[in-house]
């Protein structure tokens, strides 16, 4: 058993905190990903793990172990750096064996597991090479490869894709979904790419200013954010988000931009009834944004847009307009002709808007 | 077809390197010229004789100086490498209160001239009782200001992540200095070491204070003695022997040395 567990731990540098009172429970063989904006304290939480980085307070336990004061030779760890940290005096196989030398491991059992972990990451014709003759991906590979050789309790990836180019990225990205499948270890993996996110993680923790703002299923943290900045940081384009307040006449609530130039009619969200008459953020994704009402019955409401800009991808195309001023995208098929600059009518779709709180974030 | 500002370039640095080589080729050419010709020589001997070799050898304990001299420098590079590489990374890679502060203090005495602290440093030989022993030459030698400026510098370009890595691979920090960072920075290590060295070999002064005893004097006090000390009886030819005897180990360790001493003093120059 090998699940980790963060109890109301914080992280001071100085007076400024970089952990804000964490607590979080990762399971065993579970992927858990970090995610989160640039110093937001994704690193400084995985460190932690590796006891690279010391708490200021709280509790961390690996395996059900306390670990605040364990070295991190000492926690059956293994870590995957960014920059890939081999050691370029070493080659591919002095790499992975080093670990293992240390721990004072015969020389035959550390050949069986070196090849064995170069056949599963097929780097075997690299093992003779030193770092420096090898390319980003195979750097990374045999990165990977030291830190699988030790057969450890717990993998921590520290944004390992981000210094390859999108094509690699996108097939290491399989590669670790695999090797996940394979090994059946905890992965803890921090990443700002909210695609490498959504597509390994088993649940994500989102992450801002030192404080985790969410920890759900990658489905769920699109379907249903906690807050305005969730909302934000998953999908890409990211939500649109228009300010404005909750209108209620006779009897019917809506939702008034603050520009009024967008007016949305609110049915069967009785939470909102509070907020009449309160400023909240309505929040819709671009792919609820259509050029057409008439999409098997849903209700709703048209954004009077000018475009400014269409981007295709091929098998689709992202628009990108004003609304008196609020930027919006929306998602279209790769067949609409839209010929920007003009302005155009788009259909927000009324059952898929969220409405946070125009004071919190919180959603409501 | 050289240019002709070029072909003027190459002539004027030629002559400029001949002005500085010629000293010492005279030196050589007088030390293994009869006494008597020293005078005359201008380029090449007339007779060479090895003569002032012999009688210098007959004279003092040059071979015994040597010995000490190659102790002495060789201990103090050792020592300067092992400790001034472990004040360098503690003060590059390891948080501790009042790191930048102990570095500007280390830096500060760099600006004492060494002549301040002579008579303390005596003083504290004798109260070692290391007066006229070689530990008086080598221990206070064993680490630098020098040496740690720059073994903090190449620490520092070093990334955290390669000293993380090795951390959790289970390295403790000397296995991490000496096994995972020392490989990655010869240049400095060769800086550090041909400096120490020549500056140690080369060093008369405090040998002239703490060493009295002719069996513990190294070779450039020892010839200095015998040059300017009256032993070598005005005979200029012996003493440009013993020169020549106190100048070729340096000689030979640098023409060794020298390619990576110009790399690694042009490296730690520009890079972080």
């Amino acid at each position: 058993m090998a699940g980790i567990k963060f109890d109301r731990v914080s992280k001071y540098f100085g007076k400024m905190a970089a952990i804000k009172e964490v607590s979080l429970e990762i399971q065993d063989k579970e992927f858990l990903v970090l995610v989160g904006p640039s110093g937001c304290g994704k690193s400084t939480l995985l460190r932690m793990i590796a006891g690279l980085e010391q708490m200021t307070s709280g509790s961390l336990y690996i395996g059900g172990q306390l670990v605040n004061n364990l070295p991190p030779k000492d926690r059956n760890i293994a870590i995957v750096f960014q920059n890939y940290a081999l050691y370029p005096h070493m080659t591919a196989y002095d790499n992975l064996a080093f670990g293992l030398k240390i721990r004072g491991m015969d020389k035959k059992s550390i050949r069986e597991r070196v090849m064995e972990a170069a056949r599963i990451l097929d780097i075997e014709p690299l093992l003779g090479r030193k770092p420096k003759a090898m390319s980003g991906g195979q750097r990374q590979r045999v990165a990977i490869g030291r830190a699988i050789v030790r057969n450890p309790k717990v993998f921590l990836f520290d944004e390992p894709l981000s210094n390859l180019d999108a094509k690699l990225r996108g097939q290491m990205r399989l590669e670790i979904a695999r090797l996940h499948q394979k090994l059946q270890t905890t992965i803890v993996y921090v990443t700002h790419d909210q695609v490498e996110a959504m597509t390994l993680g088993h649940r994500i923790a989102v992450i801002e200013q030192g404080e985790i703002q969410q920890v759900d299923t990658p489905q769920n943290l699109y379907n249903y954010p906690k807050n305005r900045f969730v909302a934000g940081f998953i999908g890409s384009p990211p939500m649109n988000f228009i300010e404005g307040t909750i209108e209620k006449e006779q009897g019917v609530l809506f939702f008034q931009d603050q520009q009024k130039a967008f007016r949305a009619t609110i049915t069967g969200r009785p939470a909102l009834e509070p907020y009449a008459g309160k400023a909240v953020t309505l929040g819709i994704r671009p792919e609820h944004i259509h050029t057409t009402p008439v999409k098997g019955g849903a209700h709703y409401a048209p954004l009077n847009v000018s475009i400014q800009l269409v981007e295709r991808l091929g098998h689709e195309s992202f628009a990108f307009a004003t609304l008196q001023g609020q930027s919006i995208a929306a998602r279209l098929n790769a067949e609409e002709e839209i010929a920007p600059p003009c302005t155009l009518t788009l259909f927000a779709t009324l059952e898929k808007m969220h409405f946070f709180n125009g004071q919190t974030g919180a959603a409501i | 077809m050289m240019k002709p500002y070029k072909a003027i370039l190459f002539i004027l640095l030629t002559g400029a390197a001949l002005s500085f080589l010629y000293p010492f080729y005279w030196m050589i050419m007088a030390s293994l010229t009869p006494e008597a010709q020293i005078g005359e020589l201008a380029f090449l001997p007339g007779q060479l004789t090895v003569d002032n070799y012999v009688l210098m050898i007959s004279k003092i304990p040059i071979w015994r100086s040597l010995l000490n001299s190659t102790i002495v420098a060789s201990l103090s590079t050792l020592g300067v490498i092992v400790f001034g590489s472990m004040t360098g990374y503690a003060l590059a890679k390891l948080p501790f209160r009042g790191r930048n502060l102990l570095f500007f203090v280390i830096i500060f005495t760099m600006t004492l001239p060494f002549q301040i602290t002579l008579i303390p440093n005596y003083i504290l030989m004798v109260k070692f009782r290391w007066v006229d022993t070689l530990a008086a030459l080598i221990i206070p030698a064993l680490n630098n200001a020098f040496a740690i400026l720059l073994f903090r510098q190449a620490f520092k370009s070093i990334p955290d992540d390669l000293i993380h890595a090795a951390r959790v691979d289970g390295c403790g920090e000397l296995r991490i200095i000496f096994q995972i960072l020392f490989p990655n920075m010869l240049p400095t290590i060769i800086t550090v070491g041909i400096i120490t060295f020549m500056s140690s070999w080369n060093d008369v002064l405090w040998p002239l204070i703490v060493i009295r005893d002719e069996q513990w004097m190294t070779m450039p006090q020892l010839v200095t003695l015998f040059a300017v000390g009256g032993r070598a009886e005005a005979q200029l030819g012996v003493k440009l022997a013993s020169a020549v005897f106190l100048a070729l180990p340096i000689i030979i360790a640098y023409s060794i040395f020298q390619r990576h001493f110009i790399q690694s003093m042009a490296s730690t120059g520009l890079k972080n």
